[in-house]
């Protein structure tokens, strides 16, 4: 240890900022989770008069909090596999494609959405999906009907999920892209000589190469489990479809934050930590076991 | 969340730091040489204030000069450190900004009060940068808070009890303001102790929410103004054959269905007393039930909108203006919102008029009124000259009425005015002005002579509406739609207050503690349960299991409280 120290201080040094930055700004604040404990009043601070469980007493008392964790969990876990199963097949897609520029321009395309916000991308999508909006328009061209995509509690949580997919896929495949770049061409070459073709090639050589990278991105991802994308649905919900489509940040938004309640925000704040934390270990757990992935 | 606040707070703390400094030295330096002018004109105020002047120079105890009255200026130049509140759609005269406006040099000579910014921020933001300066208990001398903040204040002792000062030199303008909303004024106090200064709203006129009819459609079918709600329908039915208008205004938060739900009897929204003495919420009372069931009837017919679950306000003024929208539910101020795209996309006589809630049941409409003051001009405990912030209070309110009698100049008063917004944090306002403004030009106009107008705001109202009538002013439309002589928001509005066709809400002023803590969880539970009710997705008995779920959600809890409230009163 202290030899590695003495040899390789500069890359220890390196790391200092970055530790520095995390310590700051994640691990004092930490201290701020007393006020999910207290009835916190701002211009008294922390020494706020301590109420200990009541905050979380109340938001479990209140009917409609379970559910929006459900639909937060529901929301987040199809947004994750279906992203994940889009970047990783759009990847595959792109990396057959031989035209450089060809390969360029799509990846460019789908990366592009990525960069705008979600609420430049609300308004184009209310006015898209609208009941006679451009898509319902199509539709109904073809026969098939129109679909209350915004308005009807059964479609919404898709609408949602779709278009967060579409919006998202892009960078995901970039990342898989960058790895599929990186499998040994050999593998390739000793596999036709077995006699594999492009799909054989895929199934034994591709996909097990890509396994440890989608393993790293799902595990990830699975910290963002109980974010199912606040600035998205906050935009696009409205009472109507709150049943299938509010969410804990949405719900959190109108309970506490217009009502300036901190001591509520941070109860569902810390709740919210707990369960990630309680994820995202039982995954890496899960990773190593089934895909041998492990960060120490 | 966390970590913007931690930096925030460090960075805040830092420039309050230096801007205090700041701040001292310069009241130190610039005070001296002020004194002969002030002494000048002191004289002549206390002659005017009259015998209010008189009894505060022995209320006032050991401070280095004496304050005198409600306008005295000061001996010796008084800094005040002030939260301004910025406006960036408004322009100022050439070289004004926030820091030196008509307001800021009225303060400065006729006061001889330097109001210095402590920091200034817009509507959006100052609540929160508010919430800043108390987390950092470095509270500026004066500022404007919002209901929550003012307990929060109290609570943390961090303001001054102003009390003594209130009595001794607030105007009698502004104690016959308070008078006429003594709920309110009574708000900003906590203990017998006054903390925080009501600022009032401009009235009850202002809530009386119309039924705007597009004008231009309505004459050209020639049809009867509406005395039913069967009237009403007729005509929708009638634009929406001649027009293919989509059908009445409806929105996702139904604000306008509510708007017409006296129609029933039926509250929402509101407190009312029950039939047997207790007080409940409107929106659980069997009249709301009522009005559901024949909303969900309209629905199915095609009176209101069909995607009214997923529209917003902003796209039924974009409907209104791309002429779709032929009956439109709203608040008063729609001229401007929608009234101007309108005039200038759909033609000149393409503006709406306003109509009030025609009944549905035969019994006349009440309208729900609520009381109208939100925010409370609050004095920090460390503030060395509380009294200048009243003395601020009573010039806005001297500029408002006085300042004209006593020969000001038309000119002047206006250059104030134009720039009101500078004097926001500082102000009472007249809790009639509306009302008495609408009653003033309807005279002048009705009479063709300017020269009854007295006030600044009575002249821009007679603008408007001289403006839209001979030119169509698209820019005059909204004032227009605002205080016309006839079939506008006022003029209509106006016989219903002096009528006293109002319900007033039982919560006024105060809110309970277990209401603001449900934040608007109870209500987007009704919410949510009435859309699905008016779409036909549940049947109207669905109604009844809703109020139970609100009950158990905290409604029950809620209403205690607000009958606890009531009967300690």
């Amino acid at each position: 240890m202290k030899k590695r120290l003495k040899t390789e201080w500069q890359m220890h040094l390196m790391l200092l900022p970055g530790i520095l930055l995390v310590f700051i700004f994640s691990y004092i604040p930490l201290y701020g989770l007393v006020i999910a404990f207290q009835d916190y009043n701002p211009g008294r601070g922390f020494s706020s008069p301590w109420v200990g469980l009541s905050h979380f007493r109340y938001l479990f008392s209140q009917p409609n909090f379970v559910r929006t964790i459900w639909n937060s969990l529901y929301i987040a876990v199809f947004k994750i596999l279906g992203g994940l199963l889009a970047s990783v097949t759009f990847a595959l897609l792109l990396n057959e494609i031989g035209n450089r520029v060809m390969k360029r321009l799509f990846q460019t395309l789908i990366y592009i959405p990525h960069f705008l916000s979600w609420v430049i991308l609300a308004g184009v999508m209310s006015d898209l999906l609208a009941g006679d909006g451009l898509v319902n328009r199509i539709l109904e061209f073809a026969n098939l009907g129109a679909v209350n995509f915004l308005g009807s509690p059964s479609v919404f949580p898709w609408t949602m999920i779709l278009s967060d997919i579409w919006k998202g896929f892009g960078f995901g495949t970039v990342v898989y892209l960058a790895a599929l770049t990186g499998i040994d061409p050999e593998l390739y070459e000793a596999a036709r000589i077995d006699g594999a073709g492009r799909i054989s090639q895929t199934r034994y050589v591709t996909l097990p190469m890509l396994a440890p990278t989608v393993v790293l991105m799902l595990v990830l991802s699975l910290g963002n489990v109980m974010n199912a994308g606040f600035d998205q649905i906050f935009n696009l919900y409205s009472p109507v479809v709150y049943r299938t489509g509010d969410i804990i940040d949405t719900y959190v938004y109108r309970l506490g934050i217009m009502q300036a309640q901190y001591s509520v925000g941070t109860a569902v704040g810390l709740f919210k930590s707990v369960i990630s934390l309680i994820l995202i270990t039982s995954s890496y757990i899960l990773a190593d076991k089934a895909a041998n992935y492990r960060v120490f | 969340m966390m970590k913007k606040k931690v930096l925030s707070l460090l960075l805040a703390a830092a420039l309050t730091m230096s801007l205090a400094a700041c701040g001292e030295k310069e009241a130190d330096s610039g005070s001296s040489a002020q004194n002969t002018s002030g002494d000048a004109q002191s004289g002549q105020q206390t002659d005017s204030q009259g015998d209010s002047g008189q009894e505060t120079s022995s209320g006032t105890e050991a401070k280095t000069q004496t304050p005198g009255g409600p306008l005295t200026p000061y001996d010796e130049t008084v800094t005040l450190k002030v939260a301004l509140m910025i406006d960036s759609n408004l322009n100022y005269q050439e070289g004004d900004d926030i820091s030196s406006n008509p307001w800021t040099r009225g303060y400065k000579e006729k006061l001889n009060i330097e109001v210095v910014p402590a920091f200034t921020a817009e509507w959006d933001d100052y609540f929160t940068k508010i919430n800043l300066a108390i987390v950092d208990g470095n509270l500026p001398d004066v500022c404007m808070v919002n209901t929550t903040q003012l307990q929060q204040l109290i609570q943390a002792d961090m303001l001054y009890d102003l009390s003594e000062v209130y009595e001794t030199y607030a105007s009698d303008r502004i104690k016959s303001y308070m008078a006429l909303e003594p709920e309110s004024f009574e708000s900003g106090k906590s203990g017998g102790k006054l903390y925080g200064i009501a600022q009032l709203g401009v009235g009850p006129i202002a809530q009386i929410d119309p039924v705007w009819i597009r004008k231009d459609w309505k004459d050209a079918l020639n049809l009867e103004d509406p005395k039913t709600m069967d009237d009403l329908v007729a005509i929708e039915k009638a634009f929406q054959a001649e027009y293919g208008s989509t059908g009445i205004a409806v929105d996702q938060s139904l604000t306008t269905l509510k708007i017409m739900a006296p129609a029933w009897g039926a509250y929402p929204d509101i407190w009312v007393e029950e039939p047997g003495g207790q007080i409940g919420f409107g929106s659980v009372q069997p009249e709301m039930k009522t009005a559901l069931a024949e909303w969900a009837k309209w629905y199915q017919e095609g009176i209101i909108n069909d995607g009214f679950a997923v529209t917003n306000t902003e796209k039924l003024n974009e409907d209104a203006v791309n002429g779709k929208l032929g009956i439109y539910p709203f608040k008063n101020w729609l001229g401007w919102t929608a009234g101007t795209d309108m005039i200038s996309n759909l033609g000149r006589e393409a503006y709406l008029e306003a109509y009030a809630v025609p009944s549905a049941t035969g019994e006349k409409v009440l309208y729900p009124l609520n009381c109208d003051n939100s925010t409370y001009t609050v004095v920090s405990k460390d503030c060395k000259n509380p009294e200048a912030a009243l003395k601020c209070i009573n010039f806005f309110a001297y500029m408002e009425n006085e300042a004209a009698e006593e020969g000001i100049s038309q000119e002047e008063i206006l250059s104030y005015f134009e720039v009101e917004h500078a004097a926001q944090i500082m102000r009472v306002q007249d809790p009639n002005l509306d009302r008495s403004t609408f009653l003033a030009t309807s005279q002048a106009i009705a009479a063709q002579d300017e020269s009854l107008l007295e006030t600044r705001k009575q002249q821009q109202a007679y603008a408007d509406i001289v403006n839209f009538t001979n030119d169509g002013s698209t820019t005059a439309v909204g004032g227009y739609m605002l205080w016309g002589p006839e079939k506008s928001a006022y003029s209509m509005a106006e016989p219903i207050i002096a009528a006293g066709d109002v319900i007033k809400n039982k919560i006024w002023a105060v809110i309970p503690d277990t209401i603001n803590r449900a934040g608007s969880t109870l209500s987007d539970i009704l919410t949510e349960g009435f859309t699905k009710i008016i779409m036909g997705e549940e049947p109207i008995d669905y109604f009844d299991t809703l109020v139970e779920e609100w009950r158990a959600a905290g409604g029950d809890e809620a209403t205690q409280a607000v009958n606890d409230m009531c009967g300690a009163q």
